[in-house]
């Protein structure tokens, strides 16, 4: 197992406790993280990252000891943050090729090609000599996924990347993850539960700083399987269904509400059987059901 | 508009910022008031409360704070931008006059409601009961209110129109806050280039906040006019304020026309074509496949990642616009201030490497200091200001090579920046057309001294940053320590150790380089660099890494490797052990001393000895001879020497009261006579031998002494530059004889506070004792001197005397120097490797003076003028008063340690630093020529061995007259006799600028010239107006058979000495008796005309122009305190109507008319017939009165009748 992470525990100054004894351990491949806001996936996140200490507990990534050899976790790492900026007046070229040489890719040649074959990875080549400054949200976005790649990094961690891509970078993205995570440990934090489950082999819902399931995407889904409902019903039973109901999710579909429901055994009348999706179990999970406003 | 107003102020005032800014300057304005600065002045000077001194310290906030306006008044509408408002603003029906002119005046309102923190602090620091009454004037409300409206309220309308349309169109803070910036630096910079004596008007009008306008106005005011009259707004101040108010409204006007409610800011790049942003790719030009596997090998080198970070970081500085506004603003100053560094007095200097080097370090220091301070914070925040901190903090370079890198970048900045130094400097020389560049000198000065402080001020502030972590708090925390550890000395702190990384000052010289400065400075350097290296140990431990959030005030702190702990402790075993070099030299080797210690010494010499010593009757010294060795290679240098006394008193003398300088240690004394040591006190330097049998009246005695200056290593604070390794100038002789008043305080506060009785600076003239000796020594008359002088063999020692024989001996060479005749107790010593010059004057009587003039090579500029000089002086001397009592004439050259010249005996040491280097053009067909000071110096010390050296005054008020005043006179006239008389008009000009700015500053409160005590106004520049005066009205002829007969009477004469009242009674009895009252207001009273051309209309007639020319007159007396009252007018004027100036020069032309009148009453029309056309004319337009009205004694003729004379009172 690669990355072996026991009984952290962090609490802010505020009060805030944001992770409250997680355990995970993680292999090789993509790993995708789930989580509602405020549950804990970035502190978790950046405390792998080595940006931040735990007040309790450990990190294994391979023989490293993640909290007191942080500038050797840092050679074989790479993070892209959820919010990030860059230089603004540096072009996209002459940043990667900062950040390439200060991760240990000293060869000026070497360091060329690399920065080169990034640029046209992640399909920046063209504005290359562009100063960072006048990019776009998803240019920027690209070019983090270039500097989090370079050098060849073991551990791959990602924070939401894929939020201001449209869909054919976000492919373009997916694609070139999966492609290194033969050899790769990649973490994915997402609120997408679709990537995860195209993605991903293993998986964790957090919430509340805790590990709530974990596992592979479909074994997860499996868990739920069967087990879930749904019909359309009026604005005036609302109440009613969920005062009943363990209510997973509301939905509107053609104007009318659709309700998702857990259930064990078939419900009363009207309810019928669906297909578990990642999603359900997602909200089954961390019990934020998503509802109508 | 009136809800916007009340928006804006509503908003301002809910801001913190408002209310710190207006605390700030409320607790600045009471500061001024209620501290030590203002107890220090005393009460006959100008009060710190006075009404124009308030006005200008007004003034100058405005300046200061011209930065608090640019945050209040800049970010006005920036901040609709900021906020991203300005698209609702400007798409409400909101008119844009209201939104405009609203705004502005709404925080307009504001910043005055903060500027009025100084009418409160102000009167509140002056009414605090610690303050001596008086000190200051009563408190009236009324001075600040008036000064508020007439200085605040334009200024900051000026700096707030500027503020508020920069931020309005650049809408951006960098923009806002850099105006501020080059606003600041232009003033500094107008204010300085413009301070000449032909140009202060126009310095006046420029000058936007004020300042040169009032300091204008009251130039030639008194003190006590000062302390009296109301700033009114009139003169040049009404032309100021009209001036610079409209520019504001102009500049609101331009504003307000060029505002459009739109939502792009404007800026210069708008106007150029544009230029296309990064645009998204079409296609994708790869194809969006796998990860190509791309596993390059990685090496951590972390010295050359780290070289790396900091090239990074340095380019990034160096691309920053804020960077490239400050330097091309540094470089205009320093381009600005060098251009102008060769003028010293009013002639310029030879721009030698020098000279440049210190002018431009100095005007550039505060640029770098800004720049540093800046870029330090800018540093250290930059990736979390630019949201790459997390990922610039998982990259595998530890926080020390960043840290690191970043310090770097900066101290390569500040070496970067001394390079374009070095090409102001020598850029400035060669458009000088001066080509003796000194690379080595630029460089050791700049890199040696300049980049080790700047380096350590770096280290520093990014402490300072790292530790807060705070940006604005930490530039506060930075620039108040900064201002705090130059004020240092001011509140006791005087030891260079504790002055927080400031390097000892350093004064060049081109004769010994960086002299006695060089080692301390290097100490302290590494000193310093050795603490910033252990700061820098924390900074990086308390370097902010990562996301953590800080837990109140602790942070994570980073560990240090092997290396920086290694690096730590060999830091602090540096720091350790330079402090401990720096201790032992200035503790140990060397004594230290403090300003107030020397206060406590002094007064504690004439608490303790002037009850037992003073009056205690003393032998006089009769003879000197003495064998001085010097080792100007080891800075030491001591003395045997043989004093030879006579008891000329009435009694009988048992005890030698000898006073030796503290630094001296005395080896030995004896008494040819039987005695014993009684008293020795070295810190006194007062030393006494009881004789076994008393010295009868007329009998002769012998004092051996063996006393040697023997200081190794370096002092605290200033250096010991008497003794230099080339050019040693030793001007105070010891032993000298009984109790010494001049070891007293003179300064009338001390005195108080150390509960000494009040004294006059001076024994008043009816002090009959006072005749009994001379003002420069009491314990001789006339001394046989007789000396022999070793010192380095490439070395030559000159001292008074001719030179009898000169060998080698052990190494060394030697001198033996005797005097034929005898001479003033006042000797010198000097030697450096010297080049000599020599000429010679030949007398009426056909005896030749050999002159020559011993000169630093290099220095050959003016040799001939000094020579010229000196041969026209003892011409002039000699046929006027008496034949030159030495054999020859020497000029000798030391360091620019100190800017004067003084006569001794047939020898005159001159500093480097006020002539040898001069560059005095002549008058040519299109400029006037340069006042010649190497001559005119030469001319007067040379003068000094008439006055001074054959006739001195006693030891009382006055008695500077008979010497300084004289030479200045005989200075002048022997100028006259070189250069013609239209060109006395320049140095008469210049004299009486300076005595009438002098008299305002003088804190002792003037006193008559024959009165006058030290005060250099008084006995150089006023002395010589009046002497030049006196000649004018009896002619040279008369004055000068005076002077000679008072010569004659007194020269070389024993006791009673003159006073000045004497040679004043002769003057009075060479005149007639309509000059009497004349000589009463020149000598015995403090006077001033005032003289006024009022118009002048010429008319042409059938033979040539007549010309009307309407003036007034006018003429007061003064008190101490500058207080006049009115006196008639009674004297002998001159009047005239000039022709054309000829082209390029700033005096009137050819005096078509000129005679002199009698005046005795206020208003005078003048008619004159003159058959070319005449340009202008002036009433005593050559200063021959002591006029404080300089500037009014020209006007233009105009052509015309005669206007009919406005009869209005002048304004004064």
């Amino acid at each position: 197992m690669s990355l072996v992470i026991e009984d952290l525990y962090k609490t802010y100054p505020n009060g805030v406790r944001a992770l409250n004894g997680i355990s995970l351990t993680i292999p090789t491949g993509m790993f995708g993280l789930l989580g509602p806001n405020g549950a804990g996936k970035s502190t978790l996140m950046r405390t792998i990252a080595t940006l931040q200490d735990p007040d309790r507990g450990s990190i294994r990534f391979r023989n490293i000891d993640v909290l007191h050899e942080k500038d050797t976790m840092r050679r074989v790492l790479g993070y892209l943050p959820q919010e990030f900026g860059f230089y603004p007046t540096l072009s996209a070229e002459e940043t990667l090729d900062h950040f390439a040489g200060l991760k240990g890719v000293a060869d000026l040649r070497v360091r060329r090609e690399l920065v080169q074959a990034l640029l046209q990875q992640v399909n920046l080549y063209d504005v290359r000599r562009k100063r960072v400054g006048g990019f776009s949200g998803g240019m920027l976005q690209r070019l983090g996924i270039a500097v989090a790649l370079v050098g060849r990094p073991q551990i791959v961690i990602v924070d939401e990347p894929t939020a201001g891509l449209d869909p054919t970078e976000r492919n373009r993205f997916l694609n070139l993850l999966a492609g290194i995570s033969e050899e790769v440990t990649v973490i994915l934090s997402t609120h997408i539960v679709g990537d995860v489950r195209e993605l991903c082999r293993q998986m964790a819902i957090i919430a509340e700083g805790r590990v709530i399931v974990q596992g592979d995407p479909e074994v997860v889904i499996a868990g739920v399987a069967g087990r879930l409902w749904e019909r359309a019903i009026d604005k005036r039973d609302v109440e009613l269904v969920e005062q009943s109901f363990r209510v997973i999710s509301w939905r509107l579909v053609g104007g009318r509400r659709v309700v998702t429901v857990y259930s064990e055994w078939p419900p009363e009348e009207g309810f019928r059987p669906v297909e578990a999706d990642l999603e359900d179990a997602y909200f089954l999970h961390t019990g934020a059901a998503g509802r109508l406003a | 508009m009136l809800d916007v107003i009340v928006f804006e102020l509503r908003f301002r005032l809910r801001q913190p910022a408002t209310y710190l800014f207006f605390t700030l300057l409320l607790v600045l304005g009471f500061l001024c008031y209620c501290t030590e600065a203002v107890r220090a002045t005393s009460e006959e000077s100008v009060k710190a409360n006075a009404p124009t001194t308030v006005a200008s310290l007004m003034s100058t906030f405005t300046v200061l704070g011209a930065i608090m306006v640019a945050g209040l008044m800049g970010t006005s509408v920036y901040r609709d931008f900021e906020r991203r408002a300005h698209e609702l603003y400007f798409t409400t029906p909101l008119r844009k006059a209201d939104y405009v002119f609203g705004r502005f005046i709404g925080c307009y309102l504001v910043t005055l409601m903060v500027f009025a923190g100084l009418m409160i602090g102000m009167p509140l620091g002056a009414a605090m009961p610690w303050i001596d009454a008086a000190r200051l004037l009563p408190v009236r409300m009324e001075t600040y209110q008036i000064a508020f409206v007439l200085i605040v309220v334009p200024n900051v309308l000026l700096t707030g129109a500027l503020f508020f349309m920069v931020g309005a169109f650049t809408r951006k803070l960098t923009t806002i806050y850099t105006t501020g910036l080059l606003l600041i630096v232009a003033w500094g910079l107008g204010v300085n280039s413009l301070d000449r004596i032909d140009n202060r008007t126009l310095a006046a009008m420029l000058d936007p906040f004020g300042v040169r306008a009032i300091s204008e106005t009251i130039r030639y005011w008194t003190a006590a006019e000062r302390n009296d009259n109301p700033l009114a707004l009139s003169g040049p101040l009404l032309w100021n304020r009209l001036l610079w108010t409209g520019v504001a409204v102009v500049v609101l006007a331009i504003g307000y026309w060029m505002f459009s409610l739109n939502a792009q800011p404007w800026s210069i790049a708008a106007l150029l074509p544009r230029r296309s942003l990064p645009s998204e790719p079409r296609a994708p030009s790869a194809p969006a496949g796998e990860f190509i596997a791309f596993a390059p090998s990685l090496a951590y080198r972390p010295f050359a990642t780290t070289v790396k970070l900091a090239r990074f970081y340095f380019v990034q500085i160096v691309r920053s616009a804020t960077f490239q506004v400050v330097l091309v603003a540094g470089m205009i100053a320093v381009c600005i201030s060098a251009v102008n560094a060769d003028q010293i007095l009013v002639t310029p200097v030879y721009p030698v490497t020098r000279i440049m080097v210190t002018d431009i370090a100095q005007t550039f220091a505060v640029f770098t200091i800004v720049l540093i301070t800046f870029y330090a914070g800018e540093l250290t925040w930059r990736e979390r200001v630019q949201r790459v901190d997390q990922l610039a903090d998982t990259l595998p370079v530890s926080t020390a090579q960043v840290c690191l890198a970043k310090i770097a970048a900066v101290i390569l900045l500040v070496a970067a920046l001394n390079l374009a130094l070095i090409a102001a400097g020598i850029g400035t020389q060669a458009f000088k057309g001066y080509y003796l560049f000194e690379p080595g000198l630029y460089f050791g000065y700049l890199y040696g001294a300049v980049l080790p402080e700047m380096a350590c001020y770096a280290l520093f502030a990014f402490f300072v940053h790292s530790a807060v972590n705070h940006k604005f708090a930490s530039h506060v925390i930075v620039i108040t320590t900064f201002v705090l550890t130059a004020f240092l000395p001011e509140i006791g702190v005087e030891h260079g150790m504790f002055h927080l990384m400031s390097v000892p000052e350093i004064t060049l010289s081109d004769m010994n380089g960086f002299g006695p400065f060089l080692r301390p400075a290097a100490m302290y350097s590494i000193y310093w660099l050795a603490f910033g290296a252990m700061l820098t140990s924390l900074t990086i431990k308390m370097w902010t890494r990562g996301t953590e959030p800080p837990k109140g005030l602790r942070r994570p702190m980073a560990r240090l490797g092997g290396l920086g702990r290694a690096a730590t402790a060999v830091a602090a075993m540096i720091f350790l052990a330079s402090g401990g070099v720096i201790a032992y030299n200035t503790l140990v080797l060397n004594p230290f001393r403090t300003k107030k210690g020397d206060l406590a010494d002094h007064a504690r010499y004439e608490r303790v000895y002037k009850p037992r010593f003073a009056g205690v009757p003393q032998p006089h010294v009769v003879g000197l001879s003495i064998d001085m060795r010097l080792f100007p290679e080891r800075l030491e240098y001591d003395v045997s020497g043989r004093c030879r006394l006579r008891n000329e008193t009435a009694s009988d003398v048992d005890r030698l009261i000898v006073n030796i300088d503290r630094d001296l240690t005395v080896r030995s004394l004896a008494a040819s006579l039987p005695y014993h040591r009684d008293l020795s006190d070295r810190r006194a330097g007062i030393y006494t031998l009881k004789l076994d049998r008393a010295l009868r009246p007329g009998d002769e005695m012998a004092l051996d002494f063996v006393e040697a200056y023997d200081r190794r290593g370096f002092a605290n604070g200033t250096q010991e530059t008497s003794i230099a390794n080339n050019g040693t100038f030793l001007s105070h002789f010891e032993p000298h004889f009984g109790y010494q008043r001049e070891h007293e305080i003179d300064d009338g506060r001390e005195r108080e506070r150390h509960g000494l009785p009040a004294r006059p600076l001076m024994p008043p003239l009816s002090d009959k004792t006072a005749r009994d000796h001379s003002y420069i020594a009491n314990d001789s008359d006339l001394i046989d001197y007789d000396a022999t002088i070793r010192t380095a063999p490439d070395q030559i020692a000159v001292t008074p005397g001719a030179l009898v024989r000169e060998w080698m001996q052990d190494g060394r060479r030697c001198f033996h120097y005797r005097m034929s005749a005898p001479i003033r107790y006042f000797v010198s010593v000097v030697s450096a490797r010297y080049r000599v010059y020599t000429d010679s004057w030949t007398a009426k009587d056909g005896r030749t003076v050999p002159i020559s003039i011993y000169y630093h090579p290099g220095h050959e500029y003016d040799l001939a003028r000094m020579a010229n000089g000196a041969k026209m002086s003892l011409a002039y001397c000699s046929e006027q008063y008496s034949p030159y009592r030495f054999d020859r004439l020497r000029v000798v050259e030391f360091p620019d340690y100190a800017q004067f010249a003084q006569s001794f005996a047939g020898t005159i040491p001159y500093s480097e630093g006020i002539g040898f280097l001069a560059r005095v053009q002549d008058r040519t067909a299109t400029r006037d020529g340069d006042i010649d000071y190497p001559f005119y110096v030469t001319a007067h010390e040379v003068a000094h061995q008439w006055w001074a050296h054959q006739v001195i005054g006693a030891d009382a008020e006055g008695s500077e007259m008979l010497s300084e005043s004289l030479a200045e006179y005989t200075a002048l006239m022997v100028t006259e006799r070189a250069y013609g008389r239209e060109r006395m008009r320049k140095f008469l000009r210049l004299d009486l600028d300076r005595y009438l700015s002098g008299r305002a500053e003088d804190e002792y409160g003037e006193k008559p010239l024959a009165r006058a005590q030290h005060q250099q106004y008084i006995h150089y520049e006023k002395g010589a107006l009046v002497w030049y005066g006196m000649r004018e009205q009896l002619g040279e002829a008369a004055v000068n058979a005076v002077l000679a007969g008072f010569l004659r009477a007194y020269a070389h004469a024993q006791p009673p000495y003159p006073i000045s009242e004497d040679l004043i009674a002769r003057l009075r009895a060479a005149a007639p008796k309509s000059m009497q009252g004349a000589i009463t207001d020149a000598f015995e009273k403090i006077t001033t005309t005032g003289c006024q051309a009022l118009s002048a209309r010429k008319v042409k007639t059938a033979t040539g122009w007549h010309v009307d020319f309407h003036t007034c007159i006018d003429k007061y007396h003064y008190d101490e305190k500058g207080n006049a009252t009115p006196a008639p007018v009674d004297d002998w004027v001159e009047v005239g109507v000039f022709g054309k100036p000829r082209a390029g020069s700033a005096e009137p032309g050819k005096a078509l008319s000129l005679a002199r009148v009698h005046l005795n009453r206020e208003w005078y029309d003048f008619a004159f017939d003159v058959t070319e056309e005449p340009a202008s004319a002036g009433i005593d337009p050559n200063f021959k009165l002591i006029d404080r009205y300089p500037d009014q004694h020209m006007i233009p003729i105009t052509p015309g009748a005669p206007q009919p004379r406005t009869w209005k009172t002048a304004n004064r």
